[in-house]
């Protein structure tokens, strides 16, 4: 992709967030939808792409629109990191004029949800092979690769806690954040314990909400009420079948080396020049693992880096600035948060704003190491 | 591969990484009895000679 061809011209996140039990999928997706639209200046007519993790043709259907190009890439909750990517292509190629991005998830309160999430049902990999031991969800599978990472570089519970403490931080400056009040680490580790050695804290929220993003080619979007986030780089890849034990190293995704550096190689620039970062915390090693394969610090330094406060508010590489997956909210698929937030910072409205930013990543994972989405994104003008 | 560890206390402290370790098969019936309908494997700590 051109650096800087496409533009994220609407942005928002559903009208309310958190417990919304009144409200089924569709309704938060079109919520979702409506909200960026306006933001944008558009009526639902007016958008000829659609991109979502269900079934497209369902919110096309609901909200009147008749896309020329459509994208129902599911990979878990990173799939909006592949839409931006997949939407600046269509952009480029003159698919489309203008690009939906739609994700609303009643994770909570199941409203209108599948009953059985793709993936994990008996006629698949991970239902035939790891189900059977009695593992269920992300909560034992996903924190396994943990321990040879801790056991081959010396972390403690104490410096994995550290990632929650940090990011609550951040969540207390955020006053759409689900939990605000201070942490400790004595906190996180005296919670209760889910799957050795996560405790509650150390596991993110389960939440009702959705995000939408609008996308046009960049010569269209002075045109439109807000100020304008380019894209400057892209990545995506995949690792395992939805299987944790098929990581070929636990201590380090291979999706995300190859998503992140194929969205650095695109955007051409060192990871010095971040400003602002966004790493999917579906757990609190994740953003352990994001910094090291985004090339961020070395391998078994990511820990460190979080503890020496240099994600930390004051520190020189903002990170999860909305309070995260742990502490600000995870409808399921959270990568669309992470993304409106890197959009709240370019444009200069983040609740908890990092003064003067112009580069900001956002990068993101599917499943259990499943897959990985790395978008970056500027404000600086084509 | 995903396996369960049997045979010894579910424990951080009794379950380590890179423990010796030997194969035992488990046989799975289905509900309500009736033949083993599935052989999973699994492992549990091995004997190391003094």
């Amino acid at each position: 992709m051109k650096q800087k061809s496409v533009a994220i011209v609407g942005a928002a996140e559903t009208t309310e967030m958190g417990k919304i039990p009144d409200q089924s999928e569709l309704m938060l997706q079109a919520d979702a939808a409506l909200n960026a639209l306006e933001d944008a200046g558009l009526k639902p007519g007016e958008v000829d792409g659609l991109c979502g993790t269900e079934n497209p043709a369902v919110l096309a259907h609901y909200l009147g629109i008749v896309p020329k190009y459509v994208d129902g890439t599911q990979v878990g909750g990173c799939s909006f990191m592949l839409h931006v990517r997949h939407a600046a292509a269509a952009l480029n190629a003159g698919l489309c004029e203008t690009v939906l991005i739609v994700h609303g998830e009643s994770g909570r309160s199941r409203v209108g949800r599948p009953a059985q999430l793709p993936g994990r049902g008996p006629e698949t990999p991970q239902g035939q092979f790891e189900a059977p031991y009695g593992v269920m969800g992300p909560p034992t599978t996903f924190t396994i690769p943990w321990l040879r990472y801790a056991k081959r570089y010396g972390i403690s519970p104490e410096q994995l806690a550290m990632v929650a403490v940090v990011q609550r931080e951040w969540a207390a400056m955020n006053p759409r954040a689900s939990f605000k009040d201070p942490l400790t680490v004595d906190d996180v580790l005296g919670a209760k314990m889910i799957a050795w050695p996560f405790t509650k804290l150390m596991c993110c929220l389960v939440t009702d909400g959705g995000g939408a993003l609008v996308m046009t080619r960049a010569e269209r979007a002075r045109d439109f009420p807000n100020r304008p986030v380019y894209v400057l780089g892209t990545g995506e890849s995949t690792e395992t079948p939805m299987m944790i034990s098929q990581m070929p190293d636990f201590t380090s995704s291979r999706a995300f080396r190859v998503a992140g550096q194929q969205a650095f190689a695109e955007a051409g620039i060192r990871q010095d020049e971040v400003d602002h970062l966004m790493i999917y915390d579906a757990f609190a090693h994740l953003p352990i693992y994001g910094l090291e394969a985004l090339g961020f610090c070395q391998p078994g330094e990511g820990a460190g880096f979080i503890q020496e406060r240099l994600t930390a508010p004051g520190g020189r590489l903002p990170l999860n600035t909305n309070g995260g997956g742990l502490s600000y909210m995870h409808s399921g698929k959270y990568g669309m948060y992470a993304l409106q937030e890197s959009v709240r910072q370019m444009r200069g409205t983040a609740p908890a704003q990092v003064p003067d930013a112009r580069i900001s990543v956002a990068h993101g994972v599917g499943g259990m190491f499943a897959a990985s989405g790395t978008i970056i994104m500027t404000n600086e003008e084509p | 591969m995903m396996t369960n560890i049997v045979d010894c206390p579910q424990t951080p402290e009794a379950l380590e990484l890179d423990m010796p370790l030997e194969v035992t098969f488990k046989e799975i019936r289905p509900a309500g009895g009736g033949k083993p309908a599935v052989c999973l494997p699994c492992f549990k700590p091995a004997e190391v000679p003094s």
